[in-house]
């Protein structure tokens, strides 16, 4: 199994088949005609397929802060004028939706989507 | 507030980030214990308790007490605490009804309560006064207490990153504290920082205190004026850590924030909250303190965006986090069974203020000889202060800023009420001031400041600056603009009294009127009394702002700002001004800096994506020119009408019957006709139905010849009331040529008409004796003209005719012939009496009578049977023939119809006021109503006939004016009201055979289509149409003469008089 750099709270994750920013959307747009951000943005990791024990770390994480409290995730960092080119970096302060799995293939869940919330990127 | 330069471009930069955390101040216990008193009573106040746990040395007056009937408990209520021993618990005033073995908990909270003020009586009834239930008044009213300003109740987080070893600091300032007595000042303060460090100060302003412990607290500040007055003030602190870290003390996680809206004619603000945490019961209480705090990230730049800074805008000095303070509105709790879901309102100081009740109080200026309720230095503020401080707990539990004004009041009255009706009603009577809660609880008594004058006064306490200029990029999609063209008011009349104070004592009052004498075109006209002003420039001065703040131009101005600008309050009042390019707006309105005023405030957060955005409403700031100076009458006018007391115990209104729709009697046969003729009186009973075959005839006249019946027939008819049975025939003798009896008239009642032949008998109701023989006038016979019986009593007739020499007569009978009446009197002119006159007797009322006389010209009226009479309508030369009253549908008998000389038709709709000639004119050739005028036929031939069925219909009988011998019926629908043209021809009669040979005219009076004619020409005929006069039969005296007896031949009724042709209406 691929473990790289993805973290949720210093533990390693499988490395997600797919990982992207996900667009912000616009909460509204000025009187100038400018659209207004949040401030906050979100990532989302999809995996094609995993196993049980891969699922299980997810579904912990999530847990662990279902009802209150924040992650530290380590995942790739959002490119800004002053970031690198490509790198792993920590977003801490985070939450996370709830990881949502698709259909079974045998006895793995498949199509596996985490979607991590409240990252500061700047 | 004032924006630098520097702040307002970090409120600019974008984007905003902002994280609210709830916290519910969560009081500890400080003392409990168990009632131990046997037989305790209602209302009780000192309780003694048992099992006590605590330290009662720590209870402070004011804290919570907690009723329950278990240990801990709240179920039952809660009440103020005054005052504790070790085994006795003192309360405020109330009506519980109390049990023993209940459970009492004093829990350290401050919170707003009523006070309620005492008097007992001593055994001289010599009152004391009590401000509070033990607090006896001494000089509360001339030494005040000093109103104490510590900034907001609080929450917030140990630093950093909320760890439970973290230090949290929190900024305290006494600005806002001052002594409103007059020319008083501060001389001491006394903090005490439950949990900080320091934990006390004597310093006015002791800045940062620090916490170094999560937990509940309680700072309070004790202030001390030059007078020695002193009070204190508390607010309740809560230091938390962060959900995620270690402690015991945390804000609510699962919550959100549904609702967060502030409005200054609401007073303050209004929230609504969820909570889906697992919450005890006794922390979600009616009355709990809600803290809502925040932190903040503004503008772009890594440093702003990642570290928590003091967050630009609120009113308490380096409190900014404090998003908003309230109170949890009474029975606004709610529990969502399926989610576990709490949901309640929170309410502002003010609005909590609405919950509690109060006491009426009155002051006066003046000794009154009641000292507790003399104020010598009243004011609208310190009635207010004075009412907040005595009358509730308010005043220790947040602060307040007075207006400032200073107008002297000579006596003020507060009613029972709500605490902020009341405190807000005073204040807007005295000032057209109001108080308004600011976000984090701080009450302002403000006057609108577009009521003041501009300039330095309207920047009073500084905060009427411009705090901020907003432009485009400040507001989310478009602005929206309301302008109201049309003023509010039209007109305003204030009106108001300069008191001088207690010291000189002199009264002046003032009327002011905006904006003129001449008052705008729309808006409504109102009047404001009893203001507490200084004079008349500053009435007229008031006057004249509210009438353009009244009628502001643009009253709203709705702005969605675009990231969080809470800076922005609706109290203090504050400036803001708007900046809009002609493209901003369809509209292409175009402002520079144009002042307006925050009057509401909504915020919307967004937790998802950590955004905090505000809504803003505004208000034209405006001024206006000075009203003018109204003059006080000397006499007050009365502005409303004295009315009588109306107290009237008005009977139930019953209503009446539906009005059952007139049952007309069913169609008559017609079958049964009297013809009265060469002293016959015969009839048929077969007259429609043996048309084909020949009318069969019989005589009932059994004492023709006898010795019943005297002279020769001249009227016969019908008795209108009894038709079937009861007709009356009038015969004369006129033979004599002087005043010798039998000559003169007869009229006889014939009874039993409808039986069987020879079952008649006749009553003479009149003789030649009683008609009077006397001579009058020159020579000729003594004879009647005309008989009328009333168609509304039968009792009542009339006769006319002429007395021996040729004047008229008039007699009436009211008893149906037993006696008679002479009602020719003077009245009608004497040279106007003469011959042949003839009644016509009303159908709608008794007492009214037409007469027509004097040789037939003149038609006479009467409205009281005849005593009086007037002269309607005078022919001139020649005759009136005929006259006809269309009896139905014809209201106040103004409609008739008549005819003149034999030539003319003619027609009346106001009573004879005007005369219509209605002749016929057909077929080139005029129509005239040839009249038989033969002796004694005036009623015995009508012409005319009408008759009502729906519309006004008339038919007439007339001959060619040319051949003289063609007849034409005609016919008209609508009364002959266009004139002749109205007029149809319904059936031509052809050589008739003689000039006067159509006559009597009838119509069925109960079946429309019934006409019967006789034609006395070459050959008699009696004819009848059953088509409303379009085609007719002959003839129904085919068999008289078989039937009665020859008389005459073809031609028996000839020129013979016809003394009548009457048809039973109800056979």
């Amino acid at each position: 199994m691929p473990w790289g750099d993805y973290q949720i709270n210093a533990n390693q994750i499988l490395v997600p088949t797919q990982f992207r920013w996900l667009p912000r959307r616009a909460l509204d747009v000025q009187g100038d005609n400018r659209p207004i951000y949040p401030a906050v943005r979100s990532a989302e990791l999809k995996w094609r397929l995993m196993s049980n024990e891969e699922w299980s770390v997810l579904q912990d994480q999530f847990r662990s802060i279902e009802a209150s409290g924040t992650s530290v995730v380590r995942i790739p960092e959002f490119p800004t004028a002053t970031g690198q080119a490509y790198a792993f970096r920590e977003y801490s302060g985070t939450t996370l939706a709830e990881p949502t799995i698709g259909p079974y293939f045998e006895e793995h869940p498949k199509s596996v989507v985490l979607v991590i919330h409240n990252i500061i990127v700047e | 507030m004032y924006l630098t330069d520097a702040q307002l471009s970090r409120v600019r930069t974008r984007p905003h980030r902002t994280r609210l955390w709830l916290g519910i101040y969560q009081p500890r216990v400080i003392f409990s214990g168990r009632i131990n008193q046997a037989g305790i009573a209602k209302g009780d106040r000192t309780i003694t308790l048992d099992g006590t746990s605590g330290d009662f040395a720590l209870i402070q007056g004011g804290e919570t007490c907690f009723i329950s009937t278990i240990s801990g408990g709240n179920e039952l209520g809660r009440l103020r605490v005054r005052s504790a021993t070790a085994t006795t618990l003192t309360l405020a005033e109330n009506a519980i009804t109390w049990k023993d073995d209940w459970y009492l908990t004093v829990v350290r909270y401050f919170e707003p309560w009523g006070v309620y003020p005492r008097v007992t009586l001593d055994d001289d009834n010599d009152p004391t006064f009590f401000k509070d239930y033990d607090i006896a008044y001494t000089n509360q009213n001339t030494v005040l207490d000093p109103v104490i300003c510590l900034g907001p109740n609080h929450a917030g987080f140990l630093e950093p990153d909320g760890i439970a070893t973290g230090i949290a600091s929190v900024w305290y300032t006494s600005s806002g504290t001052f002594d409103p007595t007059e020319g008083g000042g501060l001389s001491s303060y006394d903090w005490h920082f439950e949990g900080g460090d320091p934990t006390g100060s004597t310093a006015a302003d002791p800045g940062y205190v620090s916490y170094t412990g999560c937990g509940q607290y309680v700072t309070s500040l004790s202030v001390t004026t030059d007078d020695g007055a002193t009070f204190t003030g508390r607010r309740h602190v809560q230091i938390l850590t962060r959900p995620d870290q270690v402690g015991s003390c945390k804000p609510f996680s699962r919550w959100g924030l549904r609702s967060l809206e502030g409005n200054r004619d609401a007073g303050g603000y209004n929230a609504r909250i969820w909570i889906r945490d697992v919450v005890d019961t006794d922390v979600i209480v009616d009355g709990a303190l809600i803290v809502v705090f925040s932190e903040d990230w503004e503008g772009g730049t890594s440093e702003g965006i990642t570290g928590s800074y003091v967050k630009v805008g609120a009113n308490a000095e380096n409190r900014d986090q404090i998003l908003f303070t309230g109170y949890i509105l009474e029975d606004s709790i709610r529990l969502d069974p399926i989610t576990s879901q709490v949901d309640f309102k929170v309410g502002s100081i003010t609005q909590r203020m609405s919950e509690l009740s109060t006491f009426s109080i009155a002051l006066d200026a003046e000794d009154n000889g009641e000292p507790w309720t003399v104020f010598p230095s009243l004011t609208t503020d310190r009635t207010a202060i004075h009412y907040m401080r005595w009358h509730s707990t308010v005043l220790s539990v947040a602060d307040f800023a007075q207006t400032g004004e200073t107008q002297p009041l000579f006596g003020t009255t507060l009613g029972r009420g709500n605490l902020f009706e009341t405190i807000d009603g005073q204040y807007f009577s005295d000032l057209m001031a109001s108080i308004v809660s600011d976000r984090q609880g701080k009450i302002w008594a403000e006057v609108n400041e577009s009521y003041q004058p501009t300039g330095s006064t309207r920047q009073n306490n500084g905060h009427m600056q411009s705090v901020i200029q907003l432009s485009r990029q400040d507001w989310r999609n478009q602005i929206g603009i309301e302008r109201d063209p049309h003023a509010d008011l039209s007109y305003i009349e204030l009106g108001g009294v300069a008191y001088s104070g207690p010291v000189t004592g002199t009264f002046n009052p003032y009327l002011s009127g905006a904006p003129g004498e001449a008052p705008d075109y729309f808006g409504k006209a109102e009047r404001v009394s009893g203001l507490a002003i200084f004079g008349q420039d500053q009435l007229n001065e008031l006057s004249g702002n509210v009438w353009a703040s009244r009628s502001a131009l643009y009253p709203k101005v709705q702005i969605l700002l675009a990231g969080d600008y809470r800076f922005l309050d609706i109290a203090p009042q504050h400036r803001v001004e708007l900046t809009i390019a002609e493209g901003d707006t369809f509209r292409h309105i175009e402002w520079t800096n144009k002042p307006f005023i925050p009057q509401a405030v909504v915020y919307r957060w967004d937790a998802k994506n950590q955004a905090l955005m505000m809504d803003l409403a505004v208000t034209e700031e405006t001024d206006g020119p000075p009203g003018d100076t109204v003059l006080i009458p000397v006499n007050p006018p009365y502005d409303q009408p004295i009315w009588p007391d109306w107290r009237i115990e008005f009977p139930p209104i019953i209503p009446p019957d539906p009005p059952e729709p007139p049952v007309d009697p069913p169609p008559g046969t017609g079958d049964l006709i009297y013809l009265c003729t060469h002293n016959r009186l015969t009839r048929t009973r077969n007259f429609v139905i043996g048309r084909a075959t020949g009318s069969t005839w019989e005589d009932i006249t059994p004492t023709h010849g006898g010795s019943g019946v005297t002279g020769t027939f001249r009227n016969f008819l019908l008795d209108p009331q009894d038709p079937l049975n009861t007709a009356y025939l009038h015969t004369d003798l006129v033979a004599e040529a002087v005043p010798v009896p039998p000559s003169g008239p007869h009229i006889y009642r014939i009874n039993n008409l409808n039986g069987p032949t020879g079952t008649q008998t006749y009553t003479e109701i009149l003789d030649p004796v009683t008609w009077d023989l006397a001579i009058d006038g020159g020579s000729g016979s003594s004879y009647a003209t005309s008989v009328s019986v009333s168609p509304i009593s039968s009792n009542v007739i009339f006769v006319s005719g002429r007395m021996f020499g040729g004047n008229l007569r008039l007699i009436r009978s009211s008893n149906g012939g037993a006696s008679w009446t002479d009602i020719k009197n003077s009245a009608i002119n004497a040279s106007h009496i003469s011959s042949h006159g003839r009644f016509w007797a009303s159908e709608k009322a008794l007492q009214n009578l037409w007469l027509h006389a004097h040789f037939g010209r003149i038609i006479y009226y009467s409205n009281s049977q005849g005593e009086v009479w007037t002269n309607l309508y005078d022919v001139g030369g020649g005759n009136i023939d005929q006259l006809h009253f269309p009896f139905n549908a014809n209201a106040a008998d103004r409609i008739a119809y008549w005819t003149e000389n034999s030539t003319s038709v003619m027609k009346t709709d106001d009573h004879f006021a005007t005369q219509i000639n209605i002749t016929p004119i057909f077929d080139g050739t005029t129509w005239r109503p040839i009249f038989n005028n033969a002796l004694f036929d005036y009623t015995a031939r009508p012409q005319i006939q009408t008759w009502h069925l729906n519309r006004l219909l008339i038919a007439m009988i007339a001959r060619d004016d040319a051949t003289e011998d063609r007849w034409m019926l005609f016919y008209a629908d609508d009364g002959v009201d266009a004139g002749f043209n109205s007029w149809f021809p319904r059936m031509e009669f052809l050589d008739v055979g003689g000039a006067n040979a159509m006559g009597p005219f009838l119509w069925h009076k109960t079946n429309v289509d019934l006409m019967a004619l006789i034609q006395t020409g070459d050959n008699d005929k009696l004819m009848l149409s059953v088509d409303r006069g379009f085609t007719w039969s002959l003839d129904g005296l085919d068999r008289w003469e078989t039937d009665i007896g020859t008389i005459g031949g073809p031609d028996f009724l000839g020129f013979e008089p016809i003394a009548g042709l009457e048809w039973v209406t109800l056979a």
